[in-house]
């Protein structure tokens, strides 16, 4: 089912203020960005950037682990690329429902496709609801809370904020993780979804345990996709 | 405010690195995504990529994660909600952890 591309101030705005408690997910890894780059010598301004112009912390995290001058453009283009794959997954799920999309509308769209808002997002299309006036206004939400919680982090290094104890102990680190349980429990359509999803756990489990990083998700996703479609196709 | 000209070349290509990621499989699902089977696996990748980015760090973490999970699955399908699901999550881990889980 498509949706329409129409984006009205109210849905923007619903979508954002609902995004705000998922949105905190990103903010103790925020501020551990923040102290990471700051360690490794980028400038508040150059942190807040990267966080603002990439907005994907897994990949701007490992792009730090490379950051040594002369700055080595190409493995850093390629493995900001690699962190990101599970976009290109999520990105392909979500076409079908905006598929009349205008161009111009397209690549603020990629740009706001990140973990807690695409899942809220996704799970609302699934069921025929939702617009892009919330998907945008979730990704608006997240676009200020995660380069804020880069900057907080990286004006409080070696402070307070950088005491990672803090969130943990306030249950904060799991918030990102709450977001996929809760959302998936809301997605689960009973019978005919068990057996991908095992099929996507053991895949996942099993690339964890093979390779470091998070190809985990993009495996998990594939196999448990093309374990469903198999499935769905052969019987019909 | 401070800014690095090679630094700031580094940052641009990692944005149109992350943008090349999050925009590919919406282009690519243009072409690829009139194929029944390709239209099908997308109808159970969204579940399955959520059970992929939940189990890992479920089975990693262990103790106070399992705790929240669980408690974010009960009050989400006796609520019905993101909000209440999320608070419950959040609120058992914090509660594990004080209660001593790690």
């Amino acid at each position: 089912m498509s949706l329409s591309a129409r984006v009205t101030w109210r849905s923007f705005q619903a979508g954002a203020l609902r995004m705000f408690l998922p949105g905190l997910a990103s903010f103790p890894f925020g501020i551990g960005f923040g102290v990471a780059a700051a360690q490794k010598g980028l400038s508040a301004f150059e942190t807040t950037l990267m966080s603002v112009t990439v907005m994907a912390g897994t990949s701007q995290m490992v792009a730090l682990d490379l950051w040594a001058q002369p700055l080595p453009l190409f493995a850093l283009a390629v493995s900001v690329f690699a962190a990101n794959l599970r976009y290109f997954v999520m990105g392909a799920a979500l076409q079908p429902y905006l598929p009349h999309l205008p161009w111009y509308l397209q690549p603020p769209v990629w740009y706001v496709t990140v973990d807690q808002n695409w899942a809220v997002n996704i799970e609302e299309y699934r069921r025929g609801k939702g617009d892009l006036g919330k998907f945008l206004g979730g990704g608006f939400m997240m676009g200020c809370i995660w380069p804020g919680s880069c900057l907080l982090g990286h004006l409080a290094a070696g402070g307070l904020l950088s005491d990672p104890g803090i969130a943990k102990r306030l249950g904060l680190d799991f918030v990102g993780v709450a977001v996929f349980v809760v959302v998936a429990t809301l997605l689960f359509r009973g019978k005919r979804d068990l057996a991908p999803w095992a099929v996507a756990i053991v895949a996942a489990l099993a690339s964890k345990w093979a390779m470091q990083g998070n190809w985990y998700i993009v495996i998990g996703g594939l196999a448990g996709g093309l374990y469903g479609a198999w499935r769905d196709v052969r019987k019909s | 405010m401070s800014a690095n000209p090679e630094n700031l070349i580094a940052i641009f290509v990692m944005a149109l690195a992350a943008m090349a990621a999050k925009g590919g499989g919406f282009v690519a699902m243009r072409w690829l995504g009139r194929h029944r089977f390709v239209s099908a696996m997308l109808q159970h990748a969204p579940g399955a990529v959520l059970a992929s980015a939940a189990v890992v760090p479920l089975v990693q973490m262990g103790g106070a994660f399992i705790a929240g999970a669980v408690a974010g699955v009960v009050v989400t399908r006796l609520v019905g909600g993101l909000t209440g699901g999320l608070f419950a999550a959040v609120g058992a881990v914090a509660l594990a952890r004080w209660a001593g889980l790690p």
